[in-house]
């Protein structure tokens, strides 16, 4: 094999013309033109070209594609331009490597076409010819495709104009591609090793970036920066060789890390090319395994150290760290052991980020870019090493500390570093153990740290995580402080974030519930740190954050006093202490209780009455007495101040809460159950107090809960009482009030209250049919309705006959 | 048809959250109806509700004072298939929780089914050939009336004249079903 060096560089053809300094326009229009005439010329020759290959004329068809060849010689076309040019021209250029081929199909030898083709009088269209049939010249394996290889990567030294060089690179890249030497091709063993393989695109990679980088020099000053712009778009074309590297199935490991990488790098490196530098180092990243950058960690990243200043270090930092996470997340995830990476990837990062923020100028925001990719992966790689990230976060607050935030961008990436850790651990006490958290968040404003903390606590809720001592309650609420508390800048609240304020207020709320101890001591502790922390809320807070917490220390109580029950009903052996529960005991938790009521009882007075109602039932099961009295009294003021419309309601509560006491001495019930009666019997409107006296006759029986307050002649002194309203009500309320009364009566008959005997139904009854003559023709009126509930009730008292016969003999059913 | 059948959540002032494994079970496009007993207590767990079934009736509890402008009366009277079912949530009824006075509400609202709760003890009963169903508490929410509240919920199988009742119990960590059938005559 022969390489003709004579002739080697080759002369600008069209090079006689001045760039003259022409507006942008002008310019453009005459590349426009130029490339039109070029791509007509093309168009000619080609076809031209085909016609003799259609005749087998070769000479004629060489002689043409010299000619179609020839224009890309040119220097006037801008890269963008010429690469429009080449690409016609590569097409063209199929129509005679498929003739090439059929010649070699046909017995011709491909090393006479080689010999052939170095006729061509001009450098460029000769390398285009000696390339087309070098591939075929591979193909027919009449010579080792590794010599061939070299020889065409020789060759092409010849041309040094850059584009042109790139363009032909590229050209001889293409073209070989499918032909290199390689584990399991079929040009491996006589056509060579991957080794020849690598030392081949290595070779034309190297050329091709060197072209690439002269580019930036080429043509006047003035333009240069859209040169720049065009160069960046063709920046692929270096690209190509390190795909075509790592296409190669011999590329392994090994061999990526002795023979490929260093001297990938060293050419990166060495191009002194800022915008290769950029490109090419991302090339790295993307189109090698994960498992190769994992393995070669330190030589990629030491490299990125002896890059040109300017070159962005935080794009590719976080482009590899970004990867690397989502790799380990992906091994994960397919059930891979952790922490066997081989390397500590977090360790070696940590090393060379250090130096990078170190060394370089290095923006804030860059510099938030660069620690959460590093955040995101070490909680990927190492979830349990909070050390990490320990490290990370306070790394960032020292940045961050000589810094006012004011810029979006940081805001939300400050943001985003307290975050991430809050979206990957299961748990904000992990939260709690970082030093530096807190620092972070302060220096956010207020909103800002308003919406993280909302996170926090969303999360904490999510996961039912447990908050044990009363140093997690204190670090929680620091870190929501902004949820607890108003900051001098954002006192007054608008009306219409009004519902968003009560929705974080209800996340605080529940939050409470997440407080837990197995020592009622601790735990009372715990609810007393909160109280305290909820009282610096203000007004409009503790309306919230405080009701839970009343039902917490009534559950308290109850666990107290249920203790006490279990250890005194547990016999103790001869010479042990008996079990002690804690110090703290029921009654010390009923003050805290009463002293919140008193606090909500001035805000929001009706809620405060049901709570009053709930403690004293509590008290009554931990019996309690002088407290469920206090607490019952409380309720009963606040009843006395309420408004008369919703007054009928909280009788129903009071009446419940009363007839449900187990514990409550007679007296003290004598007083309040009176105390009840009067109020029923002073609302407002006639049939609210008919029917709350109604009700009281069950405030005497039956008595589920303490029998010896059952009172048999207060209840139907009540019934009666009602009865008697119902004569000063409008008569259409009358009926079904009638009806109401009847089925009370029934139930207190049923619930055996001597006094109140069959008669008493009988008369309901008569008094019932004696206002309702007209039973079947009100079918479809307004009193419809009370004819069925009385028909039901009817209907009622037959079932119970017939169930309880006896009891019910006197019960006249004669007039239904 | 199936009815979900749940009150008494009381969040954010008596407990957190429903036990996870309801969550999973609650899950939207399989319940067509939602009968709720009350005490939902903030309009992000009515939100919530609606999720799982747009349909959602809610009577109001006694510590619903903050669900301004949703509609929660303190009864209400819906027609399901061929059952005529009413939902009170049980402070109204005097003693709370007795089976009488459940009984007298039924035969004022005439309903085949009445809805309530408020005890947070999950009851379903026939008596006098009416259906009384109470869901209980669906995040078990401590009430100074009960030692122990288990969180229940209720999903009814409506099919005709039948109801196929079934409870759920999250207890010991687990959830368990109890099956009970009520035939209208």
């Amino acid at each position: 094999m022969s390489s003709h060096y004579q002739n080697v560089r080759e002369y600008p053809a069209y090079d006689d013309e001045e760039n003259t300094l022409e507006a942008g326009q002008t310019v453009e229009n005459k590349q426009k033109t130029l490339l039109a005439t070029a791509k007509n010329v093309v168009d000619t020759e080609a076809y031209h070209m085909i016609r003799a290959l259609d005749k087998s004329l070769l000479d004629e068809a060489l002689k043409h594609s010299a000619k179609m060849l020839n224009q890309l010689r040119t220097s006037e076309l801008s890269p963008k331009h010429y690469y429009d040019l080449y690409m016609l021209v590569f097409d063209k250029m199929r129509h005679l490597e498929m003739f090439f081929s059929e010649e070699n199909k046909r017995g011709r030898r491909m090393q006479d076409l080689y010999e052939v083709v170095q006729h061509a009088g001009n450098i460029v269209p000769r390398l285009y010819l000696l390339i087309t049939v070098g591939s075929v010249y591979i193909k027919s394996k009449e010579a080792p495709a590794k010599d061939v290889l070299k020889d065409l990567v020789e060759m092409c030294k010849g041309v040094q104009h850059p584009t042109r060089g790139l363009f032909l690179r590229n050209y001889l890249s293409q073209l070989s591609k499918d032909k290199l030497p390689d584990v399991g091709s079929e040009y491996e063993g006589v056509g060579g090793q991957v080794q020849d393989s690598i030392n081949f695109i290595i070779q034309n990679f190297t050329e091709t970036v060197h072209l690439f980088s002269r580019l930036k020099n080429e043509g006047p000053a003035s333009e240069r920066e859209k040169r720049e712009k065009e160069r960046n778009e063709l920046s692929i074309l270096v690209g190509k060789s390190l795909e075509r590297l790592s296409n190669l199935e011999g590329v392994t490991l090994e061999i990526y890390r002795s023979m490929v990488l260093n001297k990938v790098l060293e050419v990166v490196v060495q191009s002194n090319d800022k915008m290769v530098q950029q490109y090419l180092m991302d090339c790295i990243i993307q189109v090698f395994p994960d498992e190769f950058h994992m393995a070669t960690l330190d030589t990629f990243l030491q490299s990125c150290l002896d890059l040109d200043q300017g070159v962005d270090l935080r794009a590719i930092l976080t482009s590899l760290m970004d990867r690397l996470s989502n790799f380990i997340q992906r091994r994960a995830s397919q059930g891979e052991q952790h922490d066997d990476y081989g390397t500590n990837v977090v360790e070696t990062f940590t090393k060379y980020v250090d130096k990078v923020l170190e060394v370089y100028a290095v923006e804030l925001s860059d510099n938030l870019l660069i620690n959460i990719s590093l955040l995101s992966l070490s909680l990927q790689a190492y979830p349990e090493r909070t050390d990490y990230v320990n490290r990370i976060i306070t790394g960032v607050a020292t940045h961050l500390v000589d810094t006012l935030i004011n810029d979006d961008q940081v805001i939300k990436l400050t943001k985003k570093v307290l975050t991430i850790p809050l979206e990957s651990y299961k748990s904000i006490l992990k939260l709690l153990d970082l030093d530096n958290y807190n620092q972070v968040l302060t220096l956010l404003p207020f909103e800002e740290k308003r919406m993280v903390a909302r996170q926090i606590v969303r999360t904490a809720i999510k996961h039912g995580d447990k908050i044990t001592t009363v140093d997690q309650v204190n670090e929680l609420f620091e870190l929501i402080k902004p949820m607890l508390k108003d900051e001098p800048t954002n006192e007054t609240l608008a009306e219409d974030d009004w519902e968003d304020f009560e929705e974080e207020q209800n996340l605080v709320a529940r939050c409470v519930h997440l407080f837990d101890n197995a020592e009622t001591d601790n735990l009372f502790k715990i609810y007393s740190a909160a109280r305290k922390h909820f009282g610096q809320g203000g007004v409009k807070r503790i309306q919230f954050t405080l009701v839970p917490l009343v039902f917490k220390y009534l559950e308290l109580a109850t666990r107290i006093y249920q203790s006490q029950i279990t250890a005194a009903a547990t016999p103790t052996l001869e010479g042990e202490a008996p079990a002690v529960g804690g110090v703290i005991k029921q009654d010390k938790v009923f003050q805290y209780v009463m002293e919140i009521l008193e606090v909500l009882a001035n805000q929001r007075p009706g809620p405060a009455l049901q709570l009053y109602l709930q403690s004293a039932l509590c008290a009554d099961r931990c019996d309690l007495e002088k407290i469920v009295y206090e607490l019952l009294s409380q309720a009963f003021m606040l009843y006395e101040e309420e408004d008369s419309k919703v007054q009928l309601e909280y009788l129903h509560l009071i009446i419940n809460a009363l007839q449900g006491m187990k514990h409550i001495s007679e007296e003290n019930y004598n007083t309040l159950s009176t105390k009840t009666c009067q109020y029923s019997s002073k609302l407002l409107r006639k049939p609210d107090q008919c029917r709350a006296v109604l009700m009281c006759s069950h405030l005497f029986w039956p008595m589920f809960e303490n029998k010896e307050l059952q009172n048999s002649s207060k209840a139907l002194e009540c019934l009666q009482w009602s009865l008697k309203i119902v004569k000063s009500c409008l008569s259409n309320q009358q009926i079904l009030l009638f009806v109401e009364i009847l089925n009370v009566y029934a139930h207190h008959f049923d619930k055996k209250n001597d006094k109140v005997t069959a008669e008493y139904l009988n008369g309901m009854i008569d008094l019932i049919f004696t206002n309702i003559p007209n039973l079947e023709e009100t079918e479809e009126t307004a009193a419809a309705p009370i004819n069925i509930f009385y028909r039901n009730t009817l209907r009622h008292l037959r079932l119970r006959k017939d169930q309880d016969g006896e009891m019910y003999d006197d019960v006249r059913f004669t007039l239904m | 048809m199936l009815v979900l059948v749940i009150g008494d959540l009381h969040i954010p002032h008596r407990t957190h959250d429903l036990p996870e494994q309801f969550k999973t079970m609650l899950v939207p496009g399989k319940i067509q109806h939602i009968l709720c007993t009350g005490n939902l207590c903030t309009k992000e767990v009515y939100d919530y509700l609606k999720t799982i079934a747009p349909d959602l009736h809610v009577v109001k509890g006694d510590f619903d004072e903050k669900l301004k402008g949703i509609d929660t009366p303190d009864f209400k009277v819906i027609q399901l298939g061929q059952f005529k079912i009413g939902i009170i949530h049980g402070h109204q009824v005097v003693p709370l929780g007795d089976k009488e006075s459940l009984a007298m509400w039924q035969r004022k609202l005439d309903v085949d089914v009445l809805v309530s709760g408020y005890t947070h003890e999950h009851k379903a009963y026939e008596y006098e050939n009416k259906f009384f169903v109470n869901p209980g508490s669906a995040t078990g929410a401590y009430t100074p009336l009960a030692q122990k509240v288990t969180p229940t919920f209720v999903l009814m199988d409506i099919q005709n004249t039948t109801i196929d009742n079934y409870v759920y119990q999250f207890e010991d960590n687990e959830v368990r079903v109890k099956k009970k059938v009520f035939v209208k005559q």
